[in-house]
């Protein structure tokens, strides 16, 4: 790990659990029932996501993270930008984080394409001057000219990625978490977000990516760290943990 | 003056229950749900107010029409009850599903939970603010004096959006774990209209029910909006006491489950 570079993020030990109580009743009749049967406590069946994870990312660093559906990124995605809580051991964050784990959060089909880019960066945590200030070059980006004054329930899927990409690229967040939305668009679109996210990397943004595709971090990050069973296996270069994680696949 | 006092009441709850370090958020959610609830609707906005009007000349034809309740300004007198209630009811029918509504934001972003309760009571509000003018204009027309302790109708009216968010809040955060309480909440408010002097007069009311007036939360509030806008016999002063003393109590609660439940709130969704 680089020693020279100020901490941005760091997790210490950090474990989560989640309840998968079957049992756990969501109607008034089934908690009668329970209850006549005599179960006044429900059984916490909890299942480990996570387990004892620990590492420093330090800023500008572009780290890849790593690991089989279901070992855990994205809810190591989920704890880093706030979403849920740990069950044990602690997350410490410096500066703002733009979460790209959904494209266009909270768009709504109703509202035009600048309406939407409002709420979007809104709940996204931006604040009005960002916005505003960022707004020309998110027009611009994503390419829709004056369709961004039309109602977007008549775009297409790819319009509609464009935008979102777009906003959460354009709002200056120090830290980028980004959950595989570069799978989607067109070829063109993927290449021109993928050079986007490289340019943020080289303006000095702290970029963390999740995925599957072992050439994104080949060629893209600086780091690796692998997940597997719910557990971190490895932390180093990108050459060694892409092959881990192909080891482990295959 | 209001932003003052939602600052210090945060101050004092020690959580930011009116998001004030997100007032730009807050806008936007509002400004979406007002253009998207009358967008492609003819009559739009003023559905909202001819709904409660309409309440209000039914109950008109049925007591005083056809029961012949001796009650003088009786249209005044509902239409400055049914209206803020009309506010009140949508408000928390709307609150109750909110957070279940948005659980693809809640659990893919990070957004505290209340923001949207909050804003649907905003929203709902707002609506109310703008039936002000009809309430005392059809006020004065039908013979109502203007006077100052009128102007007490807005106390009422903040005490009213404090309790509704405040139970609103708490409502959704209950819908997430009982889901049936989209069902009840129909029912409930139902009796809790007719639990509340609005169609009819906190003196009407035989002397051994008066005890249901000090348990309802909203009582107070508005016997206390009767008296300021028709000037009868009674104690304003008071009313507002409780009012405020009620939502404070509610404030209170929610303030307890809201810290109870969030963290764990989310996995649940």
């Amino acid at each position: 790990m680089k020693k020279n570079k100020e901490t941005v993020i760091s997790v210490n030990h950090l474990s989560k659990d989640f309840n998968f109580s079957n049992e756990r009743p969501t109607s008034l009749k089934s908690y009668m029932t329970q209850m006549m049967k005599g179960q006044f406590s429900f059984p916490h069946q909890t299942f480990k996501v996570l387990e004892d994870v620990s590492f420093e990312i330090g800023k500008g660093e572009f780290v890849g993270i790593m690991g089989k559906n279901g070992a855990g990124k994205s809810t190591l995605l989920k704890l880093i930008s706030g979403i849920y809580t740990p069950t044990s051991g602690t997350i410490k964050t410096e500066g703002v984080i733009a979460p790209l784990i959904e494209l266009g959060a909270g768009f709504h089909s109703e509202l035009t394409g600048i309406e939407n880019i409002y709420l979007n960066a809104s709940i996204l945590g931006f604040g009005k001057k960002v916005t505003e200030e960022a707004l020309p070059k998110i027009i611009e980006f994503s390419d829709l000219h004056e369709h961004v004054h039309r109602t977007i329930k008549n775009y297409s899927s790819g319009m509609l990625v464009r935008l979102g990409f777009s906003i959460a690229v354009h709002l200056d967040a120090p830290i980028l978490l980004v959950d595989e939305v570069l799978a989607v668009g067109d070829v063109n679109f993927q290449r021109k977000c993928i050079a986007k996210i490289e340019e943020l990397h080289k303006k000095g943004r702290t970029i963390i990516l999740i995925t599957h595709n072992p050439e994104a971090v080949r060629t893209h990050c600086n780091r690796c760290i692998v997940i597997d069973d719910h557990k971190k296996i490895f932390d180093g270069s990108p050459q060694e943990g892409v092959a881990i994680y192909e080891a482990k696949n295959a | 003056m209001m932003l003052r006092l939602a600052a210090l009441t945060e101050w004092l709850l020690g959580f930011d229950a009116f998001c004030l370090g997100k007032k730009f958020l807050v806008y936007n959610l509002v400004d979406r749900n007002l253009k998207v609830k009358y967008r492609r609707s003819f009559l739009g906005f003023f559905w909202t107010i001819l709904n409660p009007l309409a309440m209000s000349a039914i109950y008109y034809f049925v007591f005083k029409v056809v029961m012949r309740v001796e009650k003088p300004h009786y249209l005044p007198f509902l239409l400055c009850g049914v209206l803020p209630w009309s506010f009140f009811a949508q408000s928390m029918g709307e609150s109750t599903e909110s957070i279940v509504a948005n659980q693809g934001l809640i659990t893919k972003i990070p957004i505290p939970i209340h923001v949207f309760p909050y804003v649907v009571t905003l929203t709902n509000f707002s609506t109310l603010l703008f039936a002000v003018p009809v309430i005392f204009g059809l006020s004065f027309l039908s013979g109502v004096a203007p006077s100052f302790d009128m102007l007490w109708v807005f106390y009422f009216f903040a005490a009213l959006l404090f309790l509704s968010y405040a139970f609103g809040t708490i409502l959704a955060i209950f819908y997430v774990y009982l889901r049936d309480l989209k069902h009840a909440i129909g029912l409930l408010l139902q009796i809790w209209l007719y639990a509340t002097p609005i169609i009819y007069d906190s003196s009407m009311i035989p002397e051994k029910y008066k005890w249901v007036l000090l348990i309802n939360p909203v009582g107070s509030i508005f016997e206390g909006i009767h008296e300021s806008m028709l000037g009868s016999k009674g104690n304003i002063l008071m009313h507002a006491l409780f009012s405020f003393i009620w939502c404070l109590i509610a404030l209170l609660v929610l303030r307890i489950t809201y810290s109870k439940l969030k963290s764990e709130l989310v996995e649940r969704l």
